[in-house]
């Protein structure tokens, strides 16, 4: 049974992508040996603009170059890297612009070059057209009036062609010559009107082509069967027809092909679990404990080509469920909400949030996770992350999965780093090892891939930067693991 | 064959013998119209070969200058004959919403408030269904009605001049023939460029390559060449259109450009140019051999024999020519058919093969007559305007 929400997500998940209402990208890793911080603004129609900022921290910096490449053509499809400039009186901040002209899985190459010499990174920036316009009442208005004089004068013109234009200076106008202008003017005037008509179908075509263009994000449909004990949830994805996307070349993000997160619509109830194949479009995963209710589906997938999803659906849980977790990577439970700090057993997770966040500025969303009389608590990697963050609006119309690397799907980085034909450095998995199975081929640097997490992070504080698409309030879970089991604090975040 | 009436007072005083028949307002909006084709021409080989742009780019500006430029001059003009007391110079004009202006001038000033117009209708365009990828679209429709404006504007102010004093000083008027020949060609490169998507060498088999040249093209040729006063206007108006636009084909290539935008599938190192011209030089020279021994009959026998003459020498010479244009022997600095924008892959299957007609045999067939009855139509039509043309004065 669905729940009226389903509106809500018909409507949301149309005009998003892999970020549910939050479109910008954050990414914070390292270009070689700088630290770098990047917020992009994806173009929300194709061909469009991608606006790039770029904190380059305090290193000293000579020229930030950035270029765009799309996973179809490569590096060698790009053109050469442009300098961006720096923001006027902020030593350390730069901007640029980046032109993504036709529609599939693209990305920014960001070359920094300084004293330590030039390290390179890349963020992926999906080129895909997600906006409907309407055009605002001033410039309707302006184009409006502008309109009705080409028309007028125009009109008159053409009368004063016919009427005046041939006869000799100082001689009048004809009764003949009056009458055939005005005869002229009736046409020409039919004619501009038949020629409108015309250019209004045309510009229909166009709207009706754009919006055929715009991406349509793969369908969901989630089900429980009670099978013996066991409560089964079947995941099926449905292709809707959009440019040549594929929907059975999906790669592993964390090592899971997809990531499933369930959040019952009271807020109590929440669930992140790792679905397995049953072929490339069904996915089942076994329900561990549930409370009966209304669940909001997410469901993170990416595609070979590095373009990151989330599917959405809603699922009505009939009874309560509790069984046993199949996947140790698996957590499903109460996350009770805490105001600053959330204590799991003797873990203490210490929510560190900025007074005033605005919407639309990045900013880092702290955790300090302690132990033991506020000793740093020894956690372990989680899906090679140091920590899962989940934030969601409390109309569920923005949902985003932050790792302490930004908002930017891993295996999508790793998909267009494959596509660049230079070292640069990416985001790898943090893995239990300490010399981590990174598993790079060819293009992309084993030595300067850079980890989730330095010492400093791992030991206390875990830090994902994030940019509040809106004013409102949201609900922030963060996920850690310690001694083997997930644990997860629950916060409330105003934007304004 | 159209009398002109004389409108200068007889004999012409010796101070006016002596005037410049091409006045400086005539020189500025010759320039105008100069500066917008080249930014037209330049603005579509930037997109070809380099790709971003903004509204400032240098081709922009070219086409905006032109504009301003006749624009403001027009304006100027209009003013000062409106306001001026001088009798006789008001009584050179025509009336519009109480002010006093000629003809031309006040298309001038119309073209320049269309483009202005399409410039914010663009940029919410742009915004809303994207960047620049195609020449046609509504605001750009618009851009190009103010284009042709102006080009009429200015086309007809040389005429008015030049109709005024072509029987009174017919030895004195070269200057202003061979101008209105030159605004002529601009003209007639616009409307080439208006439908230059499908006027490749690949679709030179198709019946809508000859349907649109056959309406688009012929009326501004049948026009123009009855409006000129030289022996052999059309062949020097299509002489013209085939001049300018190989000194692009030829000029364009030797100036160093790189593609901005991704993706790039072929990395040029140059600006592209457009597309050798179409030899219209040749239904030109036709028409002019023509019409000569035609004039002194009925419009509709004109025109059936002008189109008629029209459709089967473009038939002939641009059948026969693209199968060169789509051999390697054209694959020259001097043809350009290697030329290939940033964003087409030269390795792509079929790109020197004529393009499959889609249709039936029987409707390929029925293309060709329907282009036939296009030239007939549309040479009546350009005939019409031309005679029109030829006794304008105001």
């Amino acid at each position: 049974m669905k729940h009226s929400i389903t509106l809500l997500l018909i409507f949301i998940s149309s005009l998003s992508y892999a970020h549910i209402g939050s479109p910008d990208i954050v990414y914070q890793g390292n270009a070689g040996p700088y630290p770098v911080l990047i917020t992009i603004q994806p173009p929300d129609v194709v061909p469009g603009i991608a606006k790039i900022l770029i904190d380059a921290g305090s290193e000293k910096i000579n020229r930030i170059k950035i270029q765009p490449v799309y996973y179809q053509y490569g590096s060698s499809g790009a053109p050469k890297g442009d300098d961006i400039k720096k923001v006027a009186g902020m030593n350390h901040l730069y901007e640029g612009s980046l032109w993504l002209m036709t529609f599939g899985s693209s990305s920014v190459k960001i070359s920094v070059e300084g004293k330590k010499g030039i390290g390179s990174t890349i963020v992926p920036v999906p080129a895909i057209a997600t906006a409907t316009r309407t055009m605002d009442q001033t410039t309707g208005i302006g184009l409006q009036i502008m309109g009705a004089f080409l028309i007028l004068s125009l009109v008159s013109i053409i009368g004063a062609a016919i009427k005046e234009s041939t006869i000799p200076h100082g001689a009048s106008p004809t009764p003949k010559g009056k009458r055939s202008a005005i005869i002229v003017m009736c046409i020409t005037f039919i004619s501009i009107v038949s020629l409108l008509i015309f250019a209004n179908n045309w510009w229909g075509k166009v709207e009706s082509d754009y919006r055929n263009n715009m991406f349509k994000p793969l369908k969901l449909n989630a089900q429980i069967e009670k099978e013996n004990d066991k409560s089964t949830l079947y995941l099926d994805i449905v292709n809707p027809a959009w440019q040549e996307r594929k929907a059975d070349d999906l790669i592993a993000d964390h090592g899971k092909l997809m990531h499933l997160f369930l959040i019952d619509t009271k807020g109590q109830q929440f669930a992140h679990l790792h679905p397995v194949p049953k072929d490339s479009l069904h996915f089942v995963s076994i329900l561990p404990s549930l409370n009966e209710g209304n669940y909001l589906v997410f469901a993170e997938v990416v595609h070979s080509n590095g373009m990151a999803e989330t599917l959405t659906d809603t699922l009505h849980v009939l009874e309560n469920i509790n069984s046993k977790i199949t996947d140790t990577d698996d957590f499903a439970g109460d996350v009770p909400l805490n105001s600053e700090v959330a204590i799991v057993d003797n873990l203490k997770i210490k929510a560190n949030i900025q007074n005033r966040i605005i919407a639309g500025k990045p900013v880092k969303i702290s955790f300090k996770c302690t132990e033991d009389g506020n000793m740093p608590a020894n956690l372990q990697p989680y899906l090679g992350m140091a920590g899962h963050a989940v934030v969601m609006k409390d109309d569920a119309s923005v949902f985003i999965h932050l790792h302490p690397m930004g908002t930017i799907s891993m295996a999508s980085q790793y998909a267009l780093a494959e596509k660049v034909d230079e070292n640069i450095t990416i985001c790898g998995n943090l893995s239990e090892a300490s010399e981590a199975s990174l598993d790079t081929t060819g293009v992309i640097d084993k030595k300067t891939i850079s980890l989730m997490r330095s010492n400093k992070e791992y030991s206390s504080e875990i830090i994902f930067p994030y940019v509040f698409p809106k004013p409102g309030d949201y609900y922030i879970w963060i996920q850690v693991k310690h001694k083997g089991t997930i644990k997860n604090g629950k916060f409330k975040i105003k934007a304004v | 064959m159209e009398t002109i009436t004389p409108v200068f007072e007889l004999p012409l005083r010796k101070t006016e013998e002596r005037e410049s028949p091409v006045s400086l307002y005539t020189i500025f909006l010759i320039f105008g119209v100069t500066s917008i084709m080249t930014g037209v021409i330049w603005d579509i080989s930037w997109h070809m070969s380099i790709g971003r742009d903004s509204l400032f780019s240098p081709p922009h500006l070219a086409i905006y200058l032109g504009g301003l430029a006749t624009g403001i001059g027009s304006i100027i003009k209009l003013l000062i004959i409106t306001f001026s007391k001088k009798v006789k110079i008001r009584n050179s004009s025509v009336s519009f919403w109480g002010m006093k202006a000629p003809l031309g001038t006040l298309l001038c000033i119309w073209g320049a408030a269309a483009m202005l117009t399409s410039a914010p209708f663009d940029d919410w365009w742009h915004n809303t269904y994207g960047l620049d990828v195609k020449i046609l679209s509504p605001p750009h429709a618009l851009l190009f009605a103010g284009i042709i404006s102006i080009l009429t504007g200015t086309m007809l102010t040389v005429l008015s001049f030049q109709n005024q004093r072509e029987q009174i000083h017919p030895m004195n008027n070269n200057l202003l023939r061979w101008s209105f020949a030159y605004t002529a060609s601009l003209f007639l490169i616009a409307m080439y460029i208006f439908i230059i998507e499908h006027l490749g060498r690949t679709k030179m088999h198709n019946p809508l390559f000859y349907q649109l040249v056959c309406s688009v093209l012929i009326m501004p040729i049948a026009a123009t060449m009855r409006g000129s006063r030289l022996s052999y206007p059309a062949t020097t108006i299509t002489g013209f259109y085939t001049i300018i636009l190989l000194i692009q084909l030829w000029l364009l290539p030797l100036i160093p450009a790189e593609p901005k935008l991704a993706p790039i599938l072929n990395p040029v190192k140059h600006y592209v140019p457009l597309l050798f011209p179409l030899l219209l030089i040749v239904p030109g020279f036709i028409l002019d051999k023509l019409y000569k021994k035609i004039s002194n009959k009925n419009i509709f026998i004109q025109a059936v024999l002008c189109g008629s003459a029209f459709f089967v020498s473009v038939l002939i010479a641009q059948w026969f020519f693209s199968y060169f244009l789509n051999s390697p022997m054209s694959h020259n600095w001097v043809f350009q058919t290697h030329a290939l924008p940033y964003y087409k892959d030269p390795n792509v299957q079929h790109r020197f093969e004529f393009a499959k007609f889609a249709g039936t045999t029987s409707q390929y067939y029925m293309g060709f007559m329907i282009a036939l009855i296009h030239a007939v139509v549309f040479s009546y039509l350009g005939l019409k305007w031309g005679n029109w043309m030829r006794r304008v004065q105001r």
